[in-house]
């Protein structure tokens, strides 16, 4: 059975300096690798902040989930609002040819998430995102 | 998050401790404007105590770097730790200012 965490996260930018305390602490009271800690607070400080800034369409309080779930060998974090459709899986890699100043700047976040994870999945389920997202021990 | 800096004439020496992101991005990028409005021509950043950077980081930093390449002046980042040197790698950024492996050569190099 694995070791979880579920956090529910109200649509404010001020939740995140929360989720990143309570995800660390569950995550070192496991002893997982600094490595994977930062690899996880990047990847919901990243999805987080896109599914609060741009998620919603309306000014109302929203609740999102996550969930963790930690095996020996992996790690996997699972997001799910119920903001528009959105699949950060979509976006096309950044365009490597113009300046990193001329980029737009939505998608800078979701290129390191992806860079530093193992997998990103995503699925839109009973008008809600569901996005997963996999850190994995390599060695 | 924390940020000190020694003057010596036009460059400031900062250095960034704890955690430069969506929650601290604002007051970092207040406090490194105040640098350069306050005459700081050039910047050498000591990583070594910054152990953590996210693209509301990132985004700070190319800000400040817009401003110090606008008045010709130096920037450089020196003693990064491996992870948040890694972030940097993959977002492109050496193309936007250099980075030394110590504090201090970033320092040099802004002098040069």
């Amino acid at each position: 059975m694995a070791d979880e965490l579920r956090m529910t996260i109200a649509n404010r930018l001020e939740e995140l300096r929360r989720v990143e305390g309570e995800v660390s602490a569950f995550l070192e009271a496991r002893r997982v690798p600094p490595a994977w800690i930062y690899a996880a607070s990047l990847a919901l400080e990243e999805m987080l902040t896109n599914i609060i800034k741009y998620g919603y369409d309306d000014d109302r309080e929203h609740e999102i989930v996550l969930h963790a779930a930690l095996d020996g060998r992996e790690l996997a974090l699972t997001l799910e609002d119920d903001g528009h459709a959105f699949d950060p899986t979509a976006l096309p890699p950044p365009d490597a040819t113009r300046r990193l100043e001329d980029r737009p700047v939505g998608g800078l976040g979701i290129h390191l998430t992806r860079k530093m994870t193992d997998g990103m999945s995503w699925r839109r389920e009973g008008g809600r995102n569901i996005l997963q997202i996999v850190i994995r021990r390599t060695a | 998050m924390n940020i000190t800096h020694t003057r010596q004439d036009q460059l400031a020496l900062v250095k960034i401790e704890g955690r430069l992101d969506a929650a601290t991005a604002a007051a970092a990028e207040k406090q490194l404007v105040d640098l350069v409005a306050a005459g700081a021509r050039s910047i050498a950043v000591d990583g070594s105590a910054l152990v953590y950077i996210s693209s509301a980081g990132l985004r700070v930093l190319l800000s400040l770097a817009k401003k110090i390449k606008a008045a010709q002046g130096q920037i450089a980042l020196g003693g990064l730790q491996p992870q948040v040197k890694e972030i940097l790698e993959i977002a492109g950024f050496s193309s936007i200012m250099p980075v030394y492996a110590t504090a201090e050569e970033a320092r040099r190099a802004c002098e040069g």
